[in-house]
């Protein structure tokens, strides 16, 4: 009797150099596609209210009113000075607003129609980072 | 003599591993892509002390052009203050919304917009670019 021959084990391996292939594309892919950024920018505190006619503001509040061509600051609205950003930001930092009560850290910001966003970034950021609290006003 | 003929060595580079790899980079890069739906264009506006932000949870962008996007996804100043509430559920206090606005729109196109977040009760984060000293 013939001795059966001993079958030859197959040679069972999948080839995934052509899956690695696919992977990489699409690391490649993702890689071009993707920017990984960081944003800069400031928390702003705005007071959170459903109704914000409800809110009473102090007469002796500090506001800041920005127009087109120039910013003013002071507690009484007939009686505003005109500042600079660099004079804005000496003023809002001698009120210590970081330690000071809520209603205390107010600053009513009251923005003519033509002020671009830059010019209100710039002085709310400001504000922000002196520890106030940005009141929005309505226009009346 | 007899000449022995020399045994060839199958070579083989183990590329599994290299599979792996390349699969766990393509799942990170898909968790940190965000796809914008539609073009967005705007020029985000300067300032001074900036900081780096938080990621956004919620990312709202008023483009040149005044339109507002809300997750990538345009829409509608009246319904914005009631999409971010849905968003931000329970956690309205501490879930930080970015807020990038093109630096030239005036009054009119911003305002509305950041009323809107202050009546949701969410934390806004002005994005911006640090100003260069130079």
């Amino acid at each position: 009797m013939n001795r059966r021959r001993k079958r030859e084990k197959p040679d069972a391996e999948i080839d995934v150099g052509a899956f690695a292939d696919i992977a990489f594309l699409l690391i490649i892919f993702f890689i071009l596609t993707t920017s990984i950024m960081r944003s800069t920018g400031q928390e702003v505190s705005l007071p959170q209210a459903q109704t914000p006619e409800d809110r009473q503001v102090d007469e002796k509040t500090p506001s800041v009113n920005i127009l087109a061509d120039r910013i003013l600051f002071g507690e009484d609205e007939e009686n505003m000075d005109r500042v600079s950003l660099e004079e804005l930001r000496s003023k809002l930092f001698q009120l210590n607003m970081h330690d000071a009560e809520d209603q205390d850290r107010m600053i009513i910001v009251e923005v003519a129609e033509e002020v671009t966003y830059e010019m209100y970034f710039r002085v709310v950021t400001l504000i922000s980072d002196a520890g106030g609290i940005v009141a929005l006003v309505e226009a009346q | 003599m007899p000449v022995r003929r020399r045994k060839k060595v199958k070579m083989m580079l183990p590329l599994a591993s290299m599979g792996d790899i390349a699969f766990l980079l393509i799942i990170f890069f898909m968790l940190v892509s965000t796809f914008m739906k539609d073009t967005m264009d705007y020029d985000p506006a300067t300032g001074a002390d900036l900081r780096e932000l938080q990621s956004p949870e919620i990312s709202v962008v008023v483009d040149q052009e005044g339109k507002l996007w809300l997750q990538g996804l345009e829409a509608g100043v009246g319904q914005l203050a009631d999409a971010v509430e849905n968003l931000v559920g329970q956690r309205r206090h501490d879930t930080p919304v970015h807020l990038s606005v093109h630096k030239d729109l005036k009054r009119p196109d911003y305002m509305p917009v950041i009323e809107a977040l202050s009546e949701a009760g969410v934390r806004v984060l002005m994005v911006g670019l640090q100003e260069s000293d130079s």
